[in-house]
């Protein structure tokens, strides 16, 4: 009888808790939820809506006209050199990667002022996009600038380099990318190199593995999630590039050689065609889910989650 | 024994050698990463109406083109204190408000039972691969066209106060590693899981709060994309970054007035990564990604 009771009661304040944890539950995540839902979920759904118009400045009075948008967006040199020179430019992202492992790996082997060596690495990261891309024009800079000067000095040039030219813009951004990206990657790869069983690599040692063995057998396999995880978020941040292109190449008005596809949706949004501008959007949007699935898909080649 | 000895000799030489190459490339590394500032703080020093400019100290010090930037700065149409109260008083409620909503939606998550919290959780992480720029003009379009906010700030600061799923998954991974003990006792003694949130969890991760918060003023203050398409109309409405661009025209590269508005820009961020410097990487480190 007394356990009934009992039994009853605990049960009776178990639904209790339960009815109580679920209202606390949604009030935790009621606002994130509702800001998702306003200010992803519905423009997301309004974008469809808004490529399919010829939306001007805005879409009052806007009328459908099926793909042409899309059509048209594919006609557009500017557009089409925009994405061309993005995807160019993505080569920069596995070669950062590359120099952030090496650099990563000596820190972690030589851990006395890896703090400081860390610190300074991720600098660039917390400066803007703007002041950055100033910073490399003006050392880009012919005549005064110190690379051009350098270059000069090691006599392997007589005359200036212009780097911020249809030829060299692209190499250009790309050091400075791998110059202002390196921190981020450097930090996260420490992390999940910290978190490696140290014992793994003495019993490597033990076993007669070398340097390289070592490093291809154990270091790569445990650093592969954050690796992927970098060349994902690398690669889709470099297609939506704009800031710094455009702060780059400013000076020279809208150059098709320093075009990219965010750059040239802001300049059709600020010309009133948002119809345009949206599908654009959309488009590139699309590229970047396709080429992030082709790394999910090939990442099972390479990618280790054992660990 | 001789051999024995001229072995491990050879060893230890080996090692002391590596260390020389591993630490000569980690210093030629930290000096290719903060060369670009010193290059920028010595050409900052030069005369901003002049075509010449060098980098290397000169002995004296032109302060020029920080007084141009800071006190002719209504070629801008702005002040720089202006620009920069702006661009504090934006990103603000982003980032404490937002900061509070996502690490609630995190605790939310991962340590309360709920129906159906599962499948929205997988949703929100699913939303994080979505390029933002497919949003970028219907957003633009609807805080015109709806909501009527065009030339008001009010689309940079309103929708990050919601908080955001990056954010939120960062939390939710760091408060998944504290210890449940502490919560659970605390239930019983009837606190309740606002109380909880409030008093036990926030406090515990204070280093990995620390670091989402410089991580979105970062991302806040130098946001450029936003201010241009929404305040650059309303001179009066401009931020930091909208002024340093306007330091260049076209075909007018004033380096060391563009380099004085970068440094001044810079200050603000690099202020705070330093005083939170320990909490940051200490942060980064336990929320890292798995």
């Amino acid at each position: 009888m007394v356990r009934a009771v009992k039994y009853k009661k605990s049960g009776g304040s178990a639904s209790k808790k339960k009815i109580k944890d679920a209202i606390a539950g949604w009030i935790f995540i009621a606002p994130l939820l509702i800001g998702m839902l306003l200010f992803l979920a519905f423009p997301l759904g309004y974008a469809f809506v808004i490529s399919f118009t010829d939306a001007k400045s805005t879409m009052d009075g806007a009328s459908f006209v099926g793909f042409d948008n899309y059509v048209t967006a594919f006609k557009e040199p500017l557009f089409m050199q925009g994405l061309i020179n993005v995807l160019i430019t993505c080569i920069a992202v596995p070669i950062a990667i590359f120099i952030a492992v090496i650099l990563t790996n000596l820190l972690v082997a030589n851990p006395r002022g890896s703090t400081i060596f860390k610190a300074i690495f991720y600098i660039p990261t917390i400066c803007g996009a703007i002041a950055i891309s100033f910073i490399w024009q003006s050392m880009y800079a012919q005549g005064y600038g110190v690379i051009n000067q350098m270059l000069k000095a090691l006599g392997w040039i007589t005359t200036d380099i212009n780097f911020i030219s249809d030829k060299n813009f692209l190499v250009s951004m790309m050091v400075m990318g791998v110059w202002a990206g390196l921190g981020t990657s450097i930090l996260l790869l420490y992390a999940s190199l910290k978190s490696v069983n140290r014992q793994l690599y003495e019993a490597a040692s033990v076993d007669g593995a070398n340097f390289v063995q070592k490093f291809r057998y154990i270091t790569l396999p445990a650093l592969s999630p954050t690796i992927f995880y970098i060349l994902v978020t690398g690669i889709s941040g470099t297609l939506q590039e704009f800031s710094r292109f455009q702060a780059m190449a400013g000076a020279h008005g809208t150059p098709a050689w320093a075009m990219s596809p965010v750059w040239f949706i802001y300049i059709r949004t600020a010309n009133n065609f948002r119809g345009q501008a949206t599908a654009c959007g959309i488009i590139l949007g699309a590229c970047i889910l396709i080429i992030s699935a082709f790394q999910f898909v090939g990442s099972r080649l390479w990618v280790n989650y054992d660990s | 024994m001789t051999p024995k000895i001229d072995k491990r000799t050879k060893r230890k030489i080996a090692s002391i050698s590596g260390k020389i190459v591993a630490y000569a490339i980690l210093v030629l590394m930290a000096i290719i990463f903060i060369f670009p500032f010193v290059y920028a703080l010595g050409v900052s020093f030069n005369n901003p109406s002049s075509a010449s400019f060098t980098w290397l100290p000169t002995g004296t010090i032109d302060i020029g083109s920080y007084y141009k930037f800071f006190v002719e700065a209504d070629a801008n149409g702005i002040p720089v204190w202006r620009a920069f109260l702006n661009t504090i008083l934006y990103v603000t409620p982003p980032i404490i408000v937002g900061v509070l909503c996502s690490a609630m939606a995190a605790y939310g998550f991962a340590r309360v039972d709920f129906k159906g919290k599962q499948i929205v959780f997988y949703i929100m992480l699913a939303t994080m691969v979505i390029p933002g720029i497919i949003t970028m003009v219907p957003s633009f379009l609807l805080f015109q066209d709806v909501y009527h906010w065009d030339n008001t700030p009010w689309p940079l600061i309103v929708p990050g106060m919601f908080g955001s799923a990056m954010t939120m998954f960062f939390l939710y991974q760091y408060f998944r590693t504290l210890p449940k003990e502490l919560e659970e006792a605390a239930e019983i003694d009837g606190m309740s899981k606002f109380g909880v949130f409030f008093k036990i969890i926030l406090p515990l991760s204070t280093p990995a709060i620390i670091t989402q918060i410089i991580l979105s003023f970062n991302g806040c203050y130098n946001d450029y994309m936003g201010p241009l398409l929404y305040v650059n109309g309303e001179p009066s409405m401009r931020t930091m970054q909208l002024l340093i661009v306007s330091t260049q025209a076209s075909n007018n590269s004033p380096y060391p007035l563009m380099m004085a508005a970068s440094i001044v820009g810079l200050i603000p961020t690099l202020i705070l990564y330093l005083a939170c410097q320990k909490y940051f990487t200490e942060g980064i480190a336990m929320t890292g990604m798995k």
